[in-house]
């Protein structure tokens, strides 16, 4: 009964650290994804391989991290809702998921409107390009799960089980440029030394992900505040059923 | 650098723009998804989340 109380008081507490913090990741992201997008369109020169069309560089590869990111804390996050019943590790997991699937679906989809111009095709089945497809089912997988299964333990539990498996396939995103030498390029910033992208171009790259780790927490913040009101709300209902019957 | 230059993108604006675009359309959809559900978690019970 104390726990019960307890769970309720850190989600209360959550809460409210959430939304004094909302504001703030708001405004912190928007204008860090205005800058960005300032540096990465005009300030950064042009390339002159790929003249501007590597401009698209600049929303992809952020994007491309995000979706590794999201679905790395996602599975932690799952993990230490599994090990420790922390239903707040769950409810993150949850909230997380559809903002990690729009950075996948960002990502496939400028590095097809990229590829066409660059190499001729829209898609190919690329061991990248397959791998960040699978990265896409499993952020689907995990959202069609959450609804699917109407026991909301379970559904968690399942859920991060499923995020457990699927994490194989992030080491396998990163080095698969370097395991399969197929069409896409190697990358250029996380390289032993140095990276091999000049700073103007590396700057916004980084500026374009604080902004979208930025966005990404502002929408998990909202997120998790909503899924908090909704299970209050749950149980609250459950009490006067409770006490009506 | 003029607004035609930077618009056309040395001739790749089509494909720039679409997939800025895109990328614009897909966060903005989540902005408003994430604010309409937590105002639609208010609604239905208004003695909780007051607190904004």
């Amino acid at each position: 009964m104390w726990l019960w109380f307890h769970k309720l008081s850190t989600a209360r507490n959550f809460y409210a650290f959430a939304t004094k913090l909302t504001p703030w990741l708001a405004w912190l992201a928007g204008i860090t994804i205005v800058i960005g997008l300032y540096l990465g369109l005009v300030v950064a020169p042009i390339d002159y391989q790929q003249k501007d069309a590597y401009r698209i560089m600049f929303v992809h590869v952020p994007s491309a991290w995000m979706s590794m990111m999201i679905y790395t804390m996602m599975a932690v996050s799952g993990a230490i809702g599994l090990i420790w019943r922390i239903k707040l590790a769950h409810v993150a997991c949850t909230a997380a998921a559809t903002v990690g699937a729009s950075f996948t679906l960002i990502t496939l989809v400028s590095g097809s409107i990229w590829g066409k111009p660059m190499w001729g095709a829209w898609w190919a089945w690329d061991a990248r390009l397959t791998s960040e497809l699978i990265l896409l089912f499993l952020y689907l997988g995990f959202i069609a799960l959450q609804s699917a299964i109407p026991d909301r333990n379970k559904a968690q539990k399942a859920g991060a089980i499923l995020l457990l498996a699927g994490v194989v396939n992030i080491p396998i995103i990163h080095y698969s440029v370097l395991w399969w030498h197929t069409l896409h390029q190697n990358p250029s910033v996380s390289k032993f030394g140095a990276p091999s992208i000049h700073t103007s171009m590396l700057i916004p790259l980084l500026v374009m992900t604080i902004g979208f780790t930025l966005l990404f927490l502002t929408l998990l913040a909202i997120r998790m505040r909503a899924m908090i009101l909704e299970t209050e709300k749950k149980t609250k209902w459950l009490r006067q059923l409770e006490e009506s019957s | 650098m003029s607004l035609a230059e930077f618009i056309s993108m040395s001739g790749y604006g089509e494909y720039v723009w679409s997939a800025y675009g895109f990328a614009l359309l897909v966060l903005a959809v989540n902005v408003i998804g994430a604010v309409r559900r937590l105002r639609n978690s208010r609604r239905t019970d208004p003695s909780i989340g007051k607190d904004r």
